[in-house]
């Protein structure tokens, strides 16, 4: 997947929350930099990610973690998801990194470099997700709102699309990142196989064996 | 965890101490389910999602509550008895509850006492793997801790109350990653429980 897509992608989920500016990021507004001289902001208006983490409790971090998105959990989870190549309610894990982040914040002591944490945040909560999903299989969730929207005006079946998803999701890499680039991208088979080096014959057969899977699932779901 | 009581035939002090979790509904999953009303409650007075908050706060419980499960059912694993490894789980429950008191979870009193002895270094009576699987699952309804639980099972000789776990397991969780650690799980205890009976039945000339 190129980079260029993969910002696109997070710059479209990021873009209706309110959140800094990348001259804001938090690793940027860090009481350590020196300041610039065209810096004309007060500092007390910039976030500073020390007094995000810490609170008297998870539920307080959480709290102010919600409170628009100054920490960017929705690009890093977009990030996330393209990178894992898994098809997720985006939401869901955004929520779920935000939890995490408030449980684990008292772990953390500035080692790895914060952005790299809250990355692995956000990796660990796609990867929490899956396992839910993967226990839940069959039993749609309550707050799988995210499926429901996609699924009813398509006239799917939310339970199918919800079995789809979790089956897709369990592929193997190759598998999922072939069927999503061929079957749910439209791109063409020539443009993957110089994109990645693999021959095309092989990424056909793996955008194939994805898709078997999933009908045998939907189908088996029907019955 | 829906009661194994019928169906394993468990004897009775694991009864009482199932009995005794269950009733208390492990106060997490009744905080949970109150978080789930509210959140309900919501969704048809204002006829729209519940603020996010407040979903992001249900997560936050549900991840109390996985850690408890993550530690029990990792203390239910270690037969290891390293020294380091022991305080390095204690370090991690002691972490794991002040979080919990912080955010006023609450537990139920057979899971505070579980814990408790698990925290200790109580010789006398120290916390058995039994108890603390059957508690990660109660916690956290997962494959993983099931199949660690009906290991558990199997190795003090309960093969066919572990193999109905299993089954039950394979049944409620059909994703293929759920179902491929089952059906190791599954073909591990059909092999012992093969061998258990062999052992049992009365040998023909």
């Amino acid at each position: 997947m190129s980079t260029q897509r993969a910002k696109r992608t997070a710059d479209s989920i990021h873009e209706s929350a309110p959140t800094l500016d990348r001259e804001e990021s938090i690793e940027e507004v860090s009481e350590e930099r020196p300041r610039l001289a065209d810096e004309s902001r007060p500092r007390a208006s910039r976030p500073n990610w020390r007094a995000i983490l810490s609170g008297a409790s998870p539920r307080e971090v959480l709290a102010r973690t919600m409170a628009g998105d100054p920490l960017r959990l929705r690009a890093r989870v977009a990030a996330a998801l393209e990178r894992e190549c898994v098809v997720l309610d985006a939401d869901r894990v955004v929520l779920r990194a935000a939890a995490r982040i408030a449980r684990f914040a008292p772990r953390y002591r500035g080692q790895p470099e914060l952005e790299a944490w809250l990355d692995r945040q956000a990796s660990d909560a796609v990867r929490d997700m899956l396992e839910q999903d993967a226990d839940d299989a069959g039993t749609p969730r309550a707050d799988t709102s995210g499926l429901r929207e996609l699924a009813a005006p398509l006239g799917l079946d939310e339970r199918a699309v919800h079995t789809a998803c979790a089956h897709f999701n369990a592929l193997a890499p190759d598998e999922r990142r072939a069927f999503r680039a061929l079957v749910l991208e439209n791109r063409s088979l020539d443009e993957l196989a110089r994109e990645s080096g693999s021959p095309a014959t092989e990424i056909a057969r793996a955008a194939r064996r994805a898709l078997e899977t999933l009908l045998v699932a939907v189908e088996g779901d029907r019955k | 965890m829906k009661s194994t009581r019928e169906s394993l035939g468990a004897p009775e002090r694991a009864v009482a101490w199932e009995d005794s979790l269950a009733e208390a509904g492990v106060g997490i999953e009744r905080m949970l389910a109150a978080v789930r009303r509210r959140y309900a409650l919501r969704m048809e007075v204002l006829g729209a999602h519940a603020p996010r908050l407040l979903r992001a706060q249900v997560e936050l419980a549900r991840i109390h509550a996985e850690e408890l499960a993550r530690i029990c059912a990792r203390a239910a694993q270690d037969r290891s008895r390293d020294a380091a490894e022991t305080s390095r789980l204690r370090g991690e429950l002691a972490e794991a509850l002040e979080s919990c008191r912080l955010d006023r979870v609450r537990a139920s009193p057979a899971l505070r006492e579980l814990l408790g002895r698990l925290s200790s270094a109580d010789r006398e009576r120290p916390a058995d793997a039994l108890e603390l699987a059957e508690a990660a699952v109660a916690l956290r309804e997962s494959s993983r801790h099931e199949a660690c639980l009906a290991r558990i099972l199997s190795a003090r000789g309960r093969e066919r109350d572990a193999l109905e776990l299993a089954v039950r397991s394979w049944h409620r969780h059909p994703a293929p990653n759920a179902r491929a650690e089952l059906s190791r799980l599954l073909s591990e205890l059909s092999e012992r429980a093969g061998r258990t009976e062999a052992k049992r039945s009365p040998r023909t000339a």
